[in-house]
């Protein structure tokens, strides 16, 4: 912040090499691991699980500063500022994936989100950004609220901080059914559900992504979601897995609405940021589909295996729809994507990657996605449990309609008749996007045909749960 | 993590050899066209024939080892698999892996020969066409993909195979994208195909949770022996992996796309509709009969009866078709239905062998209709008529593939259709047995109309048409050769190969073979075969048809169900696809901006309050923070959070609360 503006690339590099160096001491950690290592009084916790997520919380926020190198230079935005904001949001992912008390995971959450609400709204003269960063902020105060509100019950009843205690003291004094108990559990998800935009806390997002730059949206419907996703991992496993057939039920419902609404208002939207960020909402029904259903019958290990895969896929295949979007809207100047007829012929290597991308998420093998659903889909079926399948009959079809939307957006680009093309016009696909692009499609194809490389996980969830 | 396991198995009286070294390196066999895909997509367009010489050296490569391993069968008789572990999910592991058994190399050699045959033949058709290189590479994978599935030891495999095959296909059919029917066609397929996918997902995942593996011949092993387990979600798991096959082998009701899929290139159709592609479904049905026998023969019921209903319907509307290509296609729909009621009759064989001859002469036919479109540019029939004397070799190899199909001895399909029949006649299923012979009649029937309002009678179209090339007779002519000799390995009671050949598998087949021929089903096929001909060319011969293109037998209403094809594409509009695109989607688009306004009045007075107070607390505070941190803009800034206060936020957080109060209400319920 204190450079001149002429060198403000130097914070960029600082930025994208401290990220990246970032990952050594996690390297360091998974070599040299025995067991889980507690420190602060129990509240802290480096374990298998926890650096799976930091090593994936750290490569999204280094590809999103990759993808917001050019965006942010070539307006007169406050370079400076951004990165710091962002690698503030980053800390507090790290955080909350090592959390084991109720305040080291609530600093972590809101630090995670506060940066967030400023960065949503960091287009300043555009009306939408404003608008989407307002609202954003107003439901994020109302989530942090509940979530707290919900802590306090906690500690009132318990009197401990430390998920260990508190989840032992419950069960003690069962207390783990009791309304209290349970109002806190309504309390927590719902805060939480807003962070993972799930239905009905899910209304800010489609509003707050279109306002936002686009390395923001990515960042938001990736890793803010993901943060979310663990905290309410953690929580319901950690705390309130006594309780886990009540607030099951309510996560089943809110798992099939999600993917359901999610999908069916995506059908709608012609704003291709508008139509990620409800697919992004349907794709959350799924991944927290397992937790769900894991809550119902017990079966923590299997849910968190699932769910995790998922999250993990989705991550990096959804990155690189967004920057798919970002490339062609560029260059078509149009937030219709029905008129972005034939761009792929400007560029036939973001042509492929979007197609990729969204083929992956519509589940088409060989590509990542198929895997996380089938992931999914045997999670839900191996729970032997009418609810179970009965969610997994939901996600079924919503799985046949979302490829509706998914293969339209490739059938525009290559297929439609070409409009906005404008021969002299140059698309616009600068290198540290090519990087970030070619990056996710890898890891795309890779955790498609060898998905081997997730079954480790499973052993990583069972660590997680001996403790 | 790569392990080649190599297993060998001897059982029953039959010491069957493991293939050696070209069963080993059979996986070359998969492998091969997507790398000839890639080699093609960056070379392609510098090459001197844009490609196709790279597409044409591979599937020739195939060809020739499909070729040896075929040879290797016959001497021999191979059953070998081979696994590559990538990796574990809990229960099961995932593996990857290529089976080389008397079924596979079947179906090698059929997609080897027919592919090729296309492969040479497109060379000329697709010549000066767009994208000639990127059809090239799409044809080559597509060839690929269903290597990959039916080289498939594990059902997670097929899974895959199963969409790349979709996959391509989209990219096929959407060939000529310009045209807006063609890119709405290859989606409908693409969809359509879905739906069967999610079906075929759930299935294989019921399959491997119950026994714990996803490698096929295990799962067949426990069926086959009995497994408790296994038996109880058997039926529905048979249910569901048939829904897969409906989809990509096109049966009632989810037949709809097969027709539409013409939009695409001809060589396209002629692959998909002889060698890969539709054949998947019957494919897997093959795959899987231990299974389906030993553990549900209640699900075999089903699939005869779809296969029975499928046979009949889409004949019937072949008969009304006036675009060649889609008498054709209604023909395959037709003839698919053959095979899969085949094996839901118990007759393992029968459909496979059905599979076979059918994927040469309906590959002949395609072509052959192609040859004739490339001369009169257009697929009408109407706009045809008299090539024959123009396109005599066209109209020679056209007769063959006609007689073919019709089931008139001693071409191929006379003896694979005869030992359906026979097998119906056998487990005494006398309706089914009839109404297949009706079908034999009107496939007999439609084939000669198509003849007739093709070759016959005097030219009523435009131009000079002529001869095509002979890069495009040649594949005609060789597959001509096929459609006449491919019925003569499986003659009963004279030389029976083809039955050790598909029977010659790590699981036995318990199945009804007949050993000498079924006279009764005999005559009745062919006596339906012949009065189908005799018919057809009376009506349209002698009444004079062919010389006008004119139906003489029209009648009304019937004409008309067939010709909408049962109405059945508006139902799924009106019923299935419009309220979920329109109703119900726009439904809920206008719940979910709407809904807030619900909330407000179902919590009445009272939430809106609370939500008021909410929203000034948060509000004001939001504001200042806001306002602090960006120094300019503060004029500009304060008029948009005015306008904001009209806009939905208040409603947003009010939403929010709702949730809250109803989720808590939920539970107080559920409780």
């Amino acid at each position: 912040m204190i450079l001149p503006r002429k060198s403000k690339y130097y914070v960029a590099a600082f930025a994208l090499l401290g990220t990246l160096f970032s990952l050594a001491p996690l390297v360091i950690q998974w070599a040299n691991y025995t067991s889980p290592i507690y420190a602060f009084e129990n509240s802290f916790v480096v374990d298998k699980f926890s650096i799976i997520l930091k090593g994936l919380f750290i490569l999204i926020t280094y590809l999103t500063f990759l993808l917001s190198i050019n965006f942010i230079e070539s307006d007169k935005y406050y370079q400076g500022e951004y990165y710091y904001l962002l690698l503030s949001s980053l800390l507090g992912a790290l955080i909350v994936s090592s959390s084991r008390d109720l305040l080291t995971i609530f600093i972590g959450i809101e630090l995670a989100s506060t940066p967030m609400f400023l960065l949503s709204g960091w287009k300043k003269g555009d009306r939408k950004s404003n608008e989407g960063a307002i609202k954003f902020f107003l439901l994020g105060v109302l989530s942090a609220s509940l979530i707290l509100y919900g802590f306090s019950l906690l500690y009132g009843l318990s009197g401990k901080l430390v998920f260990s205690e508190i989840s032992s003291h419950l069960l003690s004094a069962s207390l783990a059914n009791s309304p209290v108990v349970l109002l806190s559990a309504i309390l927590v998800i719902s805060g939480i559900g807003f962070k993972i935009s799930v239905v009905p806390f899910h209304s800010w997002a489609p509003d707050t992504y279109e306002g936002a730059p686009l390395p923001v949206t990515a960042y938001l419907s990736v890793s803010s979601k993901a943060t979310g996703f663990v905290a309410l991992i953690i929580l319901l496993t950690k705390v309130f897995a006594g309780s886990g057939s009540s607030w099951g039920i309510i996560l089943v419902i809110i798992s099939g609405l999600t993917m359901t609404l999610g999908n069916l208002v995506a059908l709608q939207q012609n704003n291709p940021v508008r139509l990620l960020a409800y697919s992004s909402i349907s794709q959350a029904g799924f991944i927290l589909a397992p937790i769900a259903i894991s809550g119902i019958t017990g079966d923590y290990q299997d849910g968190i295996f699932a769910s995790v895969t998922y999250l993990i896929i989705y991550a990096f295949m959804n990155l690189g729809a967004f920057l798919s979007v970002h490339l062609f809207s560029n260059y078509a100047g149009s937030t219709n994507f029905y008129e972005w007829g034939g761009v792929a012929r400007k560029s036939p290597l973001a042509g492929v990657l979007t197609t990729v991308f969204f083929f992956s998420l519509a589940g088409i093998p060989p590509l990542g996605g198929w895997f996380a659903k089938f992931v999914v889909f045997r999670s839900l079926l191996g729970s032997a449990n009418s609810i179970g399948i009965a969610l997994g009959v939901v996600g079924a079809i919503n799985a046949v309609i979302a490829l509706v939307y998914y293969a339209r957006i490739s059938k525009v680009i290559w297929m439609d008749e070409p409009k906005s093309i404008n021969e002299e016009k140059i698309f616009q696909f600068e290198n540290p996007l090519k990087v970030v692009g070619v990056f996710t499609v890898l890891i795309t194809f890779v955790s498609g045909i060898f998905p081997g490389i997730f079954s480790y996980l499973g052993e990583v969830s069972s660590i997680f749960f001996g403790n | 993590m790569v392990n080649f396991k190599p297993t060998v198995f001897a059982e029953g009286e039959l010491v069957y050899t493991d293939g050696g070294i070209l069963a080993e390196y059979a996986w070359l066999l998969v492998v091969l066209p997507f790398v000839a895909a890639l080699v093609i997509t960056f070379t392609g367009k510098y090459l001197p024939l844009k490609g196709a010489e790279v597409a044409l050296t591979t599937i020739g490569v195939i060809f020739l080892y499909s070729a040896a391993l075929m040879y290797l069968h016959i001497t021999g008789g191979v059953v070998n698999e081979f696994f590559i572990n990538v990796g574990s999910i809990g229960v099961f592991d995932i593996e990857f892996g290529w089976v080389v058994d008397g079924l596979s190399i079947m179906m090698y050699f059929v997609v080897g020969t027919v592919a090729l045959l296309v492969f040479i033949y497109a060379t000329n058709y697709m010549e000066g066409e767009i994208r000639y290189t990127f059809f090239f590479t799409s044809l080559t994978l597509f060839a690929g993909s269903m290597l990959v599935l039916v080289s498939s030891p594990t059902l997670i495999q097929i899974l895959i195979g199963w969409e790349l095959v979709g996959v391509c296909s989209y990219l096929l059919i959407g060939h000529y994208w310009e045209k807006k029917d063609n890119s709405s066609a290859a989606m409908k397929a693409f969809i359509t195909n879905k739906i069967a996918d999610v079906g075929l997902m759930i299935g294989i995942i019921i399959l491997a949770l119950n026994t714990g593996t996803l490698r096929i011949s295990e799962i067949l092993y426990q069926s086959t022996h009995n497994y408790e387990k296994l038996s109880t979600v058997a039926f529905v798991a048979a249910i569901l992996l048939f829904i897969g096959a409906m989809g990509k082998s096109a049966q009632f009701p989810l037949h709809v796309w097969l027709p539409d899929a013409m939009a695409g290139p001809t060589p396209v159709s002629a692959l998909m509709h002889a060698a890969t592609m539709v054949t998947a479904g019957v494919y897997l049905l093959a795959r899987m009969f231990p299974f389906y026998k030993a553990m549900a023969p209640e699900a075999l019921d089903v699939v005869m009866l779809f296969g029975v209903i499928t046979l009949l319907a889409a004949g019937l509307i072949a008969v009304v078709q006036d675009d060649l290509k889609k008498v054709l296609a209604y023909s395959t729909v037709s003839q698919l239905g053959y095979m899969v009621a085949a094996i839901g009759s118990g007759a393992y064989t029968a459909a496979l062998f059905h599979l076979w001859t059918h994927a040469f002469f309906k590959a002949l036919l395609f072509l052959g209709a192609g040859s004739v479109i490339h001369a009169v540019h257009s697929n009408s029939m109407l706009e045809m008529g008299g090539l024959r004397k123009v396109m005599p070799k066209t109209f020679a190899t056209f007769i063959i593939g006609t007689v073919a199909l019709a089931g008139l001895p001693p071409f191929a399909g006379f003896f694979s259709k005869d030992e359906i029949l026979a097998s119906f006649n056998h487990e005494g299923e006398t309706t089914f047995f009839f109404i297949a012979v009706l079908g034999a009649f009107i496939t007999a029937f439609y084939m000669t109309r198509a003849v007739s309002l093709t070759f016959l009678g005097e030219y009523r179209g435009h131009g000079h048409p002529h001869e095509s090339h002979n890069l495009m007779t040649t594949p005609l002519l060789t597959l001509s050769v096929f459609a006449i000799a491919s019925g003569w390995v499986n003659i009963p009671g004279v030389y029976t190969g083809f039955t050790d050949w598909v029977t010659t598998r790590k699981n036995k087949i318990v199945e009804y073979h007949p050993e000498s021929f079924d006279l009764f089903a005999l005559s009745s096929g062919l006596l339906a075969g012949l009065l189908g001909i005799g018919l057809g060319y009376y009506f349209y011969q002698l009444q004079g048809s062919a010389e006008t293109g004119d139906d003489k037998i029209k009648i009304q209403p019937i004409w008309s169900v067939l010709e909408n094809k049962y109405y059945l594409d508006h139902f799924y509009f009106k019923f299935v696809i419009d309220p979920v695109k329109i109703n119900i989607s726009k439904a809920v688009d206008k719940f979910n901006t709407n809904v807030i306004d619900r909330f407000v009045n179902g919590f009445g007075q009272v939430a809106s309050l609370m939500g008021g107070v909410v929203y000034n607390n948060f509000d004001q505070n939001g504001i200042d923070k806001l306002l602090n941190m960006s120094s300019t803009g503060t004029d500009n800034f304060g008029g948009k959070v005015k306008l904001l206060q009209t806009g939905k936020t208040q409603q947003y957080l009010m939403l929010f609360l709702g949730g809250v109060v109803t989720i808590s209400l939920l539970i107080l319920f559920i409780i």
